[in-house]
Order: C-alpha cells, then sequence, then structure tokens
C-alpha cells in the first residue's frame, strides 16, 4: 500500500506530475541574457563568440552589479533570502562560465542539446592523441631538467608559446564553427582545446614547482 | 587499498619503440577527463602471448591505477586472453567508484588498440595506433 502510494505521488514514477513539475518551473534564463549590457546581441551565431578583453571588463562591471542588487543580507525575509542566496549562486556560475572560452564553448552546445563531456565516449582523433601525447612527455622532460632550460627557462618558454598559440588557434577555430552555428566542429574543437588547456595546466604546475604529476581533476 | 597501490607505485611506466614489428601501440583518450593513455605491448611471436608492456598516461589518479593495473594483469597473456578482458574487471579489482568507470574503459580500448595495431603490423601494414579498432 505504501509502496503504491508513493508510486502515486513520485513524480519519477507519474508522468502526468512529472509534466506538472517541470511546467510549473521554467527553465532558468540563459546565461547570456542576465548581461544585456555586455552582451546585447546574445551567443551565437547572432552574437560573436569571443568576448574581446573590452566585453570582458563589461563583464565583469555588470556581474558586480548584479551581484549588489540581489545580495542575500538585503533582506531579513527567510524565503526572499533563500531565493537571493540561489540567485547570486548562478550570477557566479553565469559570469564563472562566460569568462572561460572552454567553459563558454561547453554552456553554449549544452543549450543547444550537444553533450560534449560524454563519459562513455572516446576520442577518435589519433593525431590529436598522438600530439597531446608529444606535448606531456615534452613537459615531463622540462620538469626532469634542473639544469639549463629548467622550470621557466627557455625550453619551458617555447612550450608555453607553443600551447598558448594552440590555445588561440582552437579558440578562433570555435569562433568560426559557432558563427556558422556548425555544432559538430564546434564540439570537436572543446575536445582539443580541453587538452590543450592540460597541458597549459602541467605548464604551470611545473612552473610553480608543484609536484601534480600528470594529474588533472577529471 | 590495491587502488592505492597502482596509485602510489604504477607499474611499467614508459615507453617501447613503436616502429619494432613485434610492437603494438595502442594510444585513446577521454573527452570526459581530457585524459591520453598510451599503452604497449611487445608480442612473443612464438607463443603469441605479450611479453612486454608499457604505458604512459597523463589523466586522473584512476586513469593511473587502471593502465597500471592492466600492464600486470595482461603481461605473459596470449593476445586472445588479453583481448577480452573486460573494463569491469579492472574496475572491481581498483574499487572504482561509478564516476570514475570511464577510466577503465579507456584501459579496456586501449589494450584492444594495442592488439589491433600489432596484428595490423604483422600483416606489414602501417602502423595504426590503433585507429583501425574505431
Amino acid at each position: 500500500m505504501v509502496l503504491l502510494l508513493t508510486r502515486v505521488i513520485n513524480p519519477r514514477f507519474s508522468p502526468l506530475l512529472r509534466r506538472t513539475f517541470t511546467t510549473k518551473r521554467p527553465p532558468p534564463p540563459h546565461y547570456y541574457t542576465l548581461f544585456p549590457r555586455s552582451l546585447p546581441s546574445g551567443p551565437p551565431p547572432s552574437g560573436p563568440f569571443i568576448l574581446s578583453p573590452t566585453v570582458l571588463k563589461s563583464l565583469h562591471r555588470e556581474f558586480l552589479k548584479s551581484q549588489q542588487s540581489v545580495h542575500p543580507d538585503l533582506t531579513q525575509d527567510p524565503s526572499l533570502k533563500l531565493a537571493a542566496q540561489n540567485t547570486s549562486a548562478y550570477l557566479n556560475t553565469a559570469y564563472r562560465t562566460l569568462g572561460d572560452p572552454l567553459l563558454r564553448a561547453q554552456y553554449l552546445l549544452r543549450m543547444r542539446g550537444v553533450e560534449v563531456e560524454d563519459e562513455a565516449g572516446s576520442v577518435e582523433d589519433t593525431m590529436l592523441l598522438a600530439e597531446v601525447m608529444e606535448a606531456m612527455e615534452e613537459v615531463d622532460e622540462i620538469e626532469g631538467d634542473d639544469e639549463g632550460g629548467g622550470k621557466g627557462g627557455e625550453k619551458w618558454q617555447r612550450a608555453w608559446g607553443v600551447n598558448e598559440s594552440r590555445i588561440r588557434e582552437e579558440v578562433d577555430g570555435l569562433e568560426e564553427a559557432f558563427g556558422k552555428d556548425d555544432l559538430e566542429r564546434a564540439g570537436a574543437g572543446c575536445v582539443r582545446l580541453r587538452y590543450w588547456g592540460n597541458v597549459k595546466r602541467r605548464l604551470e604546475d611545473v612552473w610553480e614547482g608543484g609536484r601534480g604529476r600528470g594529474e588533472s581533476k577529471g | 587499498m590495491r587502488k592505492m597501490y597502482h596509485y602510489n607505485n604504477p607499474r611499467n611506466v614508459g615507453s617501447l619503440p613503436k616502429n619494432d614489428t613485434d610492437v603494438g601501440t595502442g594510444l585513446v583518450g577521454a573527452p570526459a577527463c581530457g585524459d591520453v593513455m598510451k599503452l604497449q605491448i611487445r608480442v612473443d611471436k612464438e607463443t603469441n602471448t605479450i611479453s612486454e608492456v608499457k604505458f604512459k598516461t597523463f589523466g586522473c589518479g584512476s586513469a593511473i591505477a587502471s593502465s597500471s593495473y592492466l600492464t600486470e594483469l595482461v603481461r605473459g597473456m596470449s593476445l586472445e586472453d588479453a583481448g577480452r578482458i573486460k573494463n569491469t574487471e579492472i574496475a572491481k579489482e581498483l574499487c572504482l567508484p561509478p564516476v570514475k568507470l570511464h577510466c577503465s574503459m579507456l584501459a579496456e580500448d586501449a589494450i584492444k588498440s594495442a592488439i589491433k595495431d600489432y596484428q595490423t603490423k604483422s600483416n606489414r601494414g602501417p602502423p595504426t595506433l590503433g585507429k583501425n579498432l574505431l
């Protein structure tokens, strides 16, 4: 009997309830619409993918202003306080996502129904993997090389420069892909950008003398 | 416990000469983590068994542990048996949580790719680095 009741009440088991539950709550606003001053033309393809330093600066100002207006301390009402906290957290995530090219690209794809972080997926681009492997091995070499050209030395600088230009290239590619609304190409670009981001973090680790040997968060 | 062993003391880290005809190389990656894994096997032509295994993994601890454990597992195995290893076997041994299952899948893909690469090569094909698998 109890089981039957939960079956009726639990929205997971009732398509009708599920429908009412989901239609009651409108989808959260698209991140771009939270910053109309800085991002007036919206997400690509209508707006650009790349955000210039000027736009990023304006985004930061707009973000701070919005945060001030929804600050949880502005109200004493507990339910309003909770709502304010949620809004504030949502704004934080939105700002952080838009400020980073990889997170922004992943978000844009997700909003269009493309899942780029599919756990079961595998990278089929062997050329890319070989290049990543080579780059990572090079960082290992730099790390082990204590004499001339070690941490922060000439070799490090060169590897850093090469990787930065890889990142730039991928971001430019994303601009083009999103501009043409070519989501498949954007997805592939995201995977590559992710890898170059990992190489960058490894280089930063070596620079700091960190011992996070080949570890990524994932 | 065992996972910590393979995490703290990864076995068989390194490379084999990829152009050797008796060496097969598997190179795989997972977009979920941005991991890259290279697994190489040297095959004894007489017995068709794996005589030497090396790996290099740049990724999270679970991916490193999975590949380390796999190298210990497949050494001395026939190619046929090694090709039948399932990721669940690795995940179980290392007690991987569900969110890390893909790390063990990566290891399974890697050994399959390495075997495929060896087989293509021994039929005098060019090295595929496992591309044919996909």
